[in-house]
């Protein structure tokens, strides 16, 4: 989408339990920022020397870490339907079990003065377990296990500790890896040939997602190819589903924002006419053809 | 079968991707053994449709995805390396018959096998007083001690109930190997000075089939628990190969495949049910037939078989079935599908046509080794040899085992 690449996200932040501390982390604008750490780089530096780093540090480099991971769109819900259960990630994983303001909507005023809210994705929100003390847990990777032994799923996966973070912030996580791969597709960048693959299947799974709550058709098929940019978005109905067209840059522009569906309608493409107003290509559920719609802040 | 969701997805990596969102939306839940996705990545694997490490990257991190979902996760195996694999040495193996009395119960002892690394004593116990085996929240144990005055500690593996509990007292540590007796808690056993078991064993090549059929049939022949060979991956498994074009979708065995992996095997005489399936699925009797009791020793090292070599150290039968107790190396865990780690299907032929199938029952292992039971159905009681077979994707080893079954309970 032109225009904004951040648009319609709304800054959302975090409280952490920071060596004993309620210390708040704060996501703006496609950054991230340890509110009470002003000298982060001199914390590091001291971090390194006492060789224990402060959990809000922890969070910004491991964010940094995993800001292009696709592992983050495999692991991150698909939409409303597909929970995670964060409140068991924070026993298993070892990491920070923070808390978050309510999410604050998005709010959209279209035609008339209607106003349509939106939470947004996944809007679970991550507390403190009763009984269980966030602790401050230097991030590992699991110890590699005999060869040759059955072994469990890695639960010490750092990942796991970013999914396990209150809902807002990982919305926001999955919409900077979509923002960054979407423009690494349209840049031609090279990277994108080793994830293709992984890239395709986050969009069509969020897309099929999408379709079924859209049509209210949980079993229904969808088939989704991922176009290039510069190509036309698609949707048709055919004797065995649904068939979708769409570039990657769907999953950061239209469904990031929880624009999938809107008014009863699929999105198909957004793009920033203007400072406050964006134009969506969408279409009815009898599948004869494609309207635009206007939005407005 | 599926249906592709996206068109012209013949890219394997690409399949296998929207195979794991199509088992995710549909919230599959994977079970130990890791359902759908772990079954296409295995197949990936193994065959070099994938690299190994990819599929298995893929296959973990969509684990991962369902454990943050609530619907548990799969065991995924690291693989083997193979400079993990150890040189084997056969133990000894005495058949005994004899009673003995310890804290915790009466204690029936058949055999015992001296290895290199430890002891096990098979047996059969009853508890002195109900509980007794379970008290104090461990395994329970038996010194044991040979002529050289050296001891272990042995703990007890297996099953049971009030009636009875069958498996073994292992050590962690050997005991001479040349003992003329042993004593196990008070009781002596004088042990037979018998000369070294020979045994006929040989490895041979498999009839060449397509890889993928060759590997389907394995995975069809180790995937299995006690007369259960229902195996829903495998439907998933097939149409993934062929999409892939690793298989025909001609291929005649893909019907007897689907017919073997539903459970529902038919009649003997099935057109599509084929050799040695039909022996194994549908024998006349098999579900009336009660095995033999006794012990036979084996001793055996067999291979390298597809790079894996075996120890077969004592079979072990009773009316419902009879153990095989085996060591292989590197580890090959049955029942469990790593992407590229290899295991044995085991096979068992009588000489009056019986075919047997083994399945795991109870396994254990480290780096370089693993040591498990193999649980076969009923024995013929007619039959007087039984040829085990350690099968593998291209060759198997086959041991010879006389059946006059020692001294019998």
């Amino acid at each position: 989408m032109s225009g904004a690449r951040w648009f319609g996200h709304l800054p959302t932040q975090v409280e952490l339990d920071c060596s004993g501390e309620r210390h708040w982390v704060r996501w703006e604008d496609g950054r991230l920022f340890a509110l009470n750490h002003a000298d982060a780089e001199g914390e590091r530096t001291l971090a390194a020397i006492a060789g224990e780093r402060p959990p809000c540090i922890e969070l910004l480099d491991l964010w940094a870490r995993h800001e292009d991971d696709p592992r983050v769109l495999v692991l991150a819900s698909r939409g409303p339907g597909d929970t995670l259960h964060r409140q068991d990630l924070g026993q298993q994983s070892g990491g920070w079990v923070a808390t978050a303001p309510a999410a604050r909507p998005f709010r959209a005023q279209i035609g008339g003065g209607v106003t349509l809210a939106s939470s947004g994705l996944g809007s679970v929100l991550n507390r403190p377990r009763p009984g269980i003390a966030p602790r401050r847990t230097p991030l590992r990777p699991g110890g590699a296990p005999m060869a040759g032994a059955p072994v469990p799923l890695p639960f010490s996966d750092p990942l796991l500790t970013l999914m396990g973070l209150a809902g807002p912030l990982v919305d926001r996580l999955v919409a900077a890896v979509a923002t960054t791969w979407a423009e690494r597709v349209e840049s031609g960048d090279e990277r994108t040939d080793e994830h293709r693959a992984a890239l395709a299947a986050a969009l069509y799974g969020r897309a099929a997602l999408s379709v079924r709550t859209w049509l209210g058709a949980p079993r229904i098929e969808v088939s989704v190819r991922m176009i290039p940019p510069h190509e036309q978005p698609a949707i048709a109905r055919n004797e065995d589903g649904v068939e979708l067209s769409l570039p990657f840059r769907w999953v950061a522009d239209v469904w990031a924002r929880g624009l999938a569906v809107l008014l009863g309608r699929f999105v198909l493409s957004v793009s920033q006419v203007a400072e406050d107003r964006l134009l969506l290509v969408t279409s009815a559920d009898d599948f004869a053809g494609t309207s635009t719609m206007e939005l407005s802040l | 079968m599926l249906v592709d969701p996206m068109p012209q997805a013949a890219d394997p990596e690409r399949y296998l991707r929207l195979a794991a969102e199509r088992s995710l939306l549909d919230g599959e839940h994977a079970g130990p053994f890791g359902g759908t996705v772990v079954a296409v990545a295995s197949a990936f694997g193994a065959l070099g449709v994938l690299p190994a490490e990819r599929a298995r990257a893929i296959a973990t991190d969509y684990g991962l995805a369902n454990v943050l979902r609530g619907r548990g996760a799969p065991m995924i195996h690291r693989p083997a390396a193979s400079s993990a694999a150890r040189k084997l040495r056969a133990p000894r193996v005495v058949p005994l018959d004899a009673e003995i009395a310890l804290a915790w119960g009466s204690v029936q002892v058949h055999y015992v096998s001296l290895g290199d690394d430890s002891v096990v004593v098979g047996i059969t116990a009853r508890e002195g007083s109900p509980g007794a085996m379970g008290r104090a929240g461990q395994p329970p144990q038996a010194q044991v001690t040979d002529d050289q005055g050296a001891t272990v500690m042995t703990h007890f593996a297996g099953g049971g109930g009030p009636a009875g509990w069958t498996g073994t007292l292992t050590s962690q540590g050997p005991l001479s190997r040349t003992t003329r007796w042993l004593e196990v808690g008070p009781t002596r056993f004088e042990l037979p000075d018998d000369a070294e078991r020979q045994l006929e064993t040989w490895v041979e090549d498999l009839a060449p089939r397509p890889p993928a059929l060759a590997y389907l049939w394995h995975r069809m022949a180790t995937s299995h628990g006690p007369m259960q060979f229902h195996q829903p991956t495998i439907d998933a498994v097939i149409d993934a190969l062929v999409a892939v074009g690793a298989l025909d979708d001609a291929e005649p065995d893909i019907a007897s495949l689907r017919l073997v992996a539903s459970g529902r095997p038919g009649m003997p005489g099935h057109p599509l049910l084929p050799e040695p399936w039909a022996s194994v699925l549908v024998r006349p009797g098999m579900f009336l037939r009660r095995g033999p009791t006794g012990v036979a020793a084996i001793g055996a090292v067999v291979g390298p078989v597809d790079g894996i070599t075996a120890v077969l150290e004592v079979l072990q039968s009773d009316p419902e079935g009879c153990n095989l107790q085996v060591v292989t190396s590197p580890p090959a865990f049955p029942n469990h599908h790593d992407v590229d780690a290899p295991t044995f299907a085991w096979w068992a032929e009588d000489d009056r046509g019986g075919v047997y199938l083994g399945f795991a029952n109870g396994w254990s292992g480290g780096a370089d080794q693993a040591r498990g039971t193999l649980r076969f159905g009923p024995l013929d009681p007619e039959a007087t040899e039984l040829r085990i077979m350690p099968t593998g994707l291209s060759q198997r080893a086959v041991v010879r085992v006389p059946l006059s079954w020692g001294r019998a309970r």
